[in-house]
């Protein structure tokens, strides 16, 4: 009994390096650190940059529709794309809805789209960034 | 390059930490300037967030606050270093850590940096609630000049939550120059170690050099230790700030150092201001503080308690008041359905069994940590070198647990999705403060050879 004592502590440190070095070799097998440019978020910021890069400067708010607008669909609206665009596109604050001049568009089937917007938001502008992306200057706003 | 850049970026104002714990902290002896060298990221990355936030609501820009900061920090260093020259100079005191144990926790350091790098290369940007909540509110403080304050207006997440890491990491791209996503790695691994390097110096101080080795190696070996360290988010900062308060108080019990409770204060005051969770804790830490009160010889450290705490709680009430909007969890009370949820029995029950079945698997090892524990406890059983003032350490976070029961008693949310999208990270928060009441109340390598011989 008091070699098993004397053997534990060193054999739970032992253990439990153990699992670090697992850790490590699973972390460095998988091999997805090699390529940090594919990580999601990544690429959703290189997507998003020239849309960031054409907002005005100086917008504390900008609204934001999606498809969920189009079909009139609101439990289908992507949270998670919407947080998303929160953070590549800080500072400016995204305002779920047409209530601002500038308004961001987050679209997978944009088919009719100009048509919709029309309705909308009445005369505007539509600058378009590929992968959905939208942005739509309401000038009657 | 920016990583190490974000790295030299942190280091003013972990000097500055460091200067200001051993303004107030003046113990010169090997192992207390250990510990003083892993409070000094609390600290200093505490009280530069107040000052920076202080100065940004002011309306003053966030640039020239870093260029007087960081002045401040080398001046003060220098100041720091002139005057304690012999004391600082004290790596030949530290004894021989050139032994077995060393090597172990050399080992262990390093695959714990190495696992920690990893991570961050896989999810430089963190997991969700990083880029939902944390990092989000850094780039409108840092991009939004004096509209900052749009950060308020943020819809579907929490624009309620303190901002310790969003000045913290808006600070650090203001000195590196650019708003790297380097700066909050860099943050979050200073943070991991500095925990584990808490653990293990309070433990080395109250214990020995072998009991503390092992505290560490286990801590930092979970790959959940690991994901919650990288994860950017506040909860491994909460967790550290508790170990910080729950070990100087505990350092004060044994020493009766009275300036220690100023930074026993000032650290739980700084997990108020790290996330909501801490306010939690400052009720907790102050309760037991006011009951060590009762004795008449524990007022003047009281009072120093009080006094730490005071800047970090003011200014998040003053956030919480004139600032953020209000928080889902509490707005979401409505009346009378709070009175139905705590008369409800089989919430309690869910909550339990959660509860239970995620601390033992606590740790996501291959091995219920837990089981580990209970066995290593059976094995070596209890110290025979009281620590006294331990119960602290357990009252504080049982107190912090018994709270978040309550937190999902009455959680507005779906207690099934509540309990699963959190409650890892709750029970995160109490972790390294556990570990280091088990390791001050478990028999340590050293007493059982001792005994042998």
């Amino acid at each position: 009994m008091n070699t098993f004592r004397r053997i534990t502590p060193l054999g739970l440190a032992v253990l439990f390096l153990g699992f670090s070095a697992c850790q490590l070799v699973h972390a460095f097998s998988l091999g997805e650190w090699r390529n940090a440019s594919d990580e999601m978020v990544t690429k959703w910021e290189n997507h998003v940059q020239p849309l960031r890069e054409a907002l005005p400067s100086g917008l504390v708010q900008v609204g934001y529709v999606d498809d969920s607008y189009i079909t009139s669909n609101p439990a289908a609206f992507d949270g998670n794309e919407f947080q998303l665009m929160q953070y590549s596109l800080a500072p400016a604050a995204l305002d779920p809805g047409f209530s601002h001049e500038w308004i961001i568009g987050n679209f997978k089937n944009d088919a009719g789209l100009e048509v919709w917007l029309m309705n909308q938001v009445g005369p505007h502008e539509t600058q378009t960034f590929g992968f959905g992306l939208y942005l739509i200057h309401d000038l009657g706003n | 390059m920016t990583l190490l850049l974000s790295f030299a970026a942190l280091l003013p104002r972990i000097l500055l930490g460091f200067c200001l714990t051993h303004f107030v902290w003046s113990a010169v002896d090997a192992r207390s300037l250990l510990i003083k060298v892993f409070l000094s990221a609390a600290v200093g990355f505490g009280v530069s967030s107040l000052l920076g936030f202080l100065w940004i609501w002011m309306g003053f820009p966030l640039t020239i606050y870093v260029i007087l900061e960081t002045l401040a920090a080398l001046i003060l260093t220098g100041w720091t270093v002139y005057k304690n020259q012999a004391a600082l100079r004290f790596a030949n005191r530290t004894g021989n850590w050139f032994n077995f144990w060393g090597v172990i926790l050399a080992v262990g350091f390093t695959l714990f940096a190495a696992n920690l790098l990893f991570y961050a290369r896989t999810y430089p940007h963190g997991r969700p609630d990083a880029w939902i909540n944390w990092n989000v509110a850094a780039r409108f403080v840092y991009l939004g000049g004096i509209d900052w304050q749009a950060t308020f207006l943020r819809q579907l997440d929490h624009p309620d939550y303190p901002l310790f890491m969003a000045l913290t990491n808006a600070l650090t791209w203001v000195l590196a120059g650019t708003d790297s996503v380097w700066s909050p790695v860099a943050f979050h691994f200073v943070i991991s170690i500095f925990t584990a390097g808490l653990l293990f110096s309070l433990i080395n101080l109250l214990r020995d050099f072998k009991q503390a080795v092992l505290a560490a190696v286990i801590f930092i070996s979970l790959p959940f230790t690991i994901d919650q360290g990288m994860r950017q988010y506040a909860d491994f900062l909460l967790a550290y700030l508790l170990l910080v308060a729950g070990g100087l108080t505990l350092l004060y019990f044994q020493t009766k150092e009275i300036r220690l409770a100023i930074l026993a204060g000032l650290s739980i005051g700084l997990g108020g201001w790290a996330k909501n969770e801490g306010l939690v804790s400052i009720l907790g830490l102050t309760v037991i503080w006011v009951w060590l009160a009762l004795k008449k010889e524990e007022r003047p450290a009281f009072r120093n308690y009080l006094l730490g705490l005071a800047f970090p709680f003011l200014v998040t009430v003053l956030f919480k008041l004139f600032l953020a909007p209000s928080n889902d969890l509490i707005s979401g009370q409505v009346n009378g359905n709070s009175f139905v949820k705590l008369m409800d029995v089989t919430r309690y029950l869910t909550i339990l069994k959660e509860m239970g079945l995620m601390l033992w698997n606590f740790g996501a090892a291959s091995i219920s940590l837990f089981g580990l524990i209970i066995l290593a406890a059976l094995l070596l059983g209890r110290s025979e070198t009281r620590a006294s003032g331990g119960w602290l350490i357990a009252v504080l976070g049982i107190f912090q647990l018994l709270a978040y029961f309550v937190i999902y008693l009455l959680t507005p949310l779906n207690l099934d999705y509540h309990l699963h999208t959190s409650l890892d990270r709750l029970y995160m928060h109490v972790f390294p403060l556990a570990l280091f009441w088990f390791f001050l109340w478990l028999r340590s390598p050293q007493e059982i050879l001792a005994k042998k011989s």
